[in-house]
């Protein structure tokens, strides 16, 4: 009795923190299709008594989110993809050769990541002036790349720790050589941490925003972040919420898909990466 | 590791095979970590450095040339008031948004990992949905929801019987302390629930024997068991709220009269918006080294050996 009360209790806090919490998110989709008016009226209704989905087409097409969308889709893929790319060598070499100074080293790569980015924006928009990566992509995919490895290498390192040796070394009998053996016997096997490595990257350049706001200058570059904030107060598109949330929510629903299906891969990875250390 | 290459080429000219592909076999690990090393020395360490050398001279935004000026900008700073009152918003801002994201992380963690509850994916889900969202997409939610006018909080309020308020103006820095805390504490959540997962459940078992209760099991416990977790959590998004601004950027841009006005917020305005990059550059170098203290506090209360057995 007294456990079954206790057990209702905590489904109660539950409930209560799980509406709290989601409540702006719910608020966001619930305002996207709303209609002009009814944004601008108080009390404001919980549940619209019209449903405007012109939002979504007017936010698409009209104020060009879809060009938003794809500049975000290239940096974090472009970012994703260099990211893994790099770190999967790296990573290899940290969990299966002994050298020299590997622990400085691998203490060296867990500091840059105790060492967040954004006190960096200056220095490194000195950076890419000098290589005349303003205002491009491929500043912007590398500043994200070098930002994503620290953790992709220690994700990626734990994986190839746990691939015995002699699955390897079997590979190699037959004369393939290491690198080739790497990639033959290696990526299959370490496909799991490729996978919450990719995740990683792929979220923490898409919801980024002060980056790219400092180093693109271009409208028709802008991710759809950057393109979201200008829309604030525009003087054509006034600040009509109704478009602006219908654009946010459709930059939303690509991390929220990732998020709800594969959860358990991301806690993993997070437990490898960060807690472990 | 450029040298062992040259090496094993200079050896391919001369002496026998079995050396070459040793000297080619040592070299393979450095080979194979060259190109991570080099992106992440040029793009996360090197601004480091860059900063510090930046600080040093006088430069604008957009211009490329450059006046040394030396330690002028540190003296500048702290006759600044502005300045001095950025450090005092940011001590308030990173000091409320940890404690808070901090304490939600464990309640929702200790909540999950409670005994026999069901439906922990569902729950996690709806904790985590926060996580998924861009910070500018937070930031644009938590505008309109705090909105004098037509804002749903202030209809809430009105509904608990209170007048509706001006957030953003008269509680602007406990206002963009909730959205940041709201956006933040699944991280907290994620991290403390695997620690609380991975405490043995006998422990549990045997003070339930002894008559212990849930409250007293938590102290008992899950406390003691999650604390290196905890800290590592703490520093962690100490770090982490020390180094973002893009909720007080949308949402108040450091004001009103500066009251939300954090360091990042200023660092960036005088760089970007004010056009001084070496202002800005020193701004940034001093946020490194209060990076670095954190750091080294981190390795001092863990010990170098933990870290050790984790690489």
């Amino acid at each position: 009795m007294t456990n079954r009360k206790k057990s209702l209790g905590i489904y109660l806090l539950m409930s209560a923190a799980a509406v709290a919490i989601a409540f702006p998110v719910l608020w966001m989709f619930i305002m996207s299709v709303k209609p002009t008016d009814e944004l601008y009226q108080f009390p404001p209704t919980i549940w619209p008594d019209k449903w405007e989905f012109g939002n979504y087409t007017k936010a698409l097409f009209e104020a060009g989110i879809d060009n938003g969308l794809i500049n975000s889709l290239i940096l974090a893929v472009g970012t994703l993809a260099l990211s893994v790319t790099l770190s999967f060598p790296a990573a290899y070499a940290l969990a299966k050769y002994e050298f020299k100074g590997k622990t400085i080293l691998l203490l060296a790569i867990l500091a840059t990541q105790l060492i967040p980015g954004m006190a960096a924006i200056v220095p490194l928009f000195d950076i890419l002036q000098r290589m005349h990566l303003v205002n491009t992509y491929t500043g912007l995919i590398l500043i994200y790349t070098a930002r994503t490895l620290p953790l992709n290498i220690w994700i990626l390192k734990g994986f190839f720790q746990s691939i015995p040796n002699e699955l390897i070394e079997s590979s190699m009998v037959d004369g393939s050589s290491k690198i080739a053996s790497l990639y033959r016997v290696a990526l299959p096997l370490a496909l799991p941490g490729i996978g919450a490595a990719a995740m990683f990257t792929f979220m923490q350049t898409w919801i980024d925003f002060i980056l790219p706001l400092t180093m693109l200058f271009n409208e028709d570059k802008f991710p759809f972040s950057v393109m979201l904030y200008k829309f604030v107060g525009d003087p054509i598109m006034g600040t009509n919420y109704g478009v602006l949330f219908a654009a946010a929510a459709l930059g939303t629903i690509p991390t929220l898909l990732i998020f709800a299906l594969l959860q358990r891969f991301f806690v993993q990875g997070l437990t490898a990466g960060g807690v472990k250390g | 590791m450029g040298q062992s290459l040259i090496t094993a080429i200079r050896d391919n000219t001369g002496s026998s095979k079995s050396r070459l592909s040793k000297k080619w076999a040592k070299s393979i690990p450095f080979l194979l970590m060259l190109p991570a090393l080099a992106v992440m020395g040029l793009f996360a360490l090197f601004p480091v450095i860059n900063a510090f050398r930046l600080s040093l001279y006088d430069k604008q935004l957009l211009n490329p040339g450059e006046t040394f000026v030396g330690l002028d900008h540190y003296s500048q700073l702290f006759a600044n008031g502005e300045f001095i009152n950025a450090l005092k918003v940011s001590v308030i801002y990173v000091a409320g948004s940890v404690a808070l994201q901090f304490l939600v992380g464990l309640v929702l963690a200790a909540l999950l990992s409670a005994q026999g509850v069901k439906g922990k994916r569902f729950f996690r889900t709806a904790f985590i949905v926060p996580y998924t969202l861009s910070e500018l997409v937070v930031s644009l939610i938590w505008l309109q929801m705090l909105d004098t006018e037509f804002g749903i909080i202030n209809y809430f309020a009105t509904l608990l019987g209170a007048d509706p308020q001006n957030w953003l103006f008269d509680f602007a820095l406990p206002a963009v302390i909730v959205a940041n805390v709201w956006w933040g504490s699944t991280f907290s959540l994620l991290m403390l629930e695997s620690a609380m997962q991975g405490i043995p459940k006998e422990l549990y078992e045997a003070a339930e024997v002894d008559g212990c209760t849930s409250w007293g099991k938590f102290v008992h416990i899950t406390l003691p068991s999650i604390r290196y977790v905890s800290l590592l959590n703490m520093i962690m998004i100490t770090l982490y709220t020390i180094n973002s601004f893009g909720i007080i950027f949308v949402l108040t841009a450091g004001g009103p009269l500066g009251s939300t006005d954090v360091i990042g917020m200023f660092m960036w305005r005088s760089a970007f918006q004010f056009m001084d990059l070496g202002l800005g550059a020193t701004i940034s170098t001093l946020i490194f080294v209060v990076n670095i203290l954190i750091t080294l506090v981190y390795i001092r209360l863990f010990g170098l050996n933990t870290l050790k057995e984790g690489a």
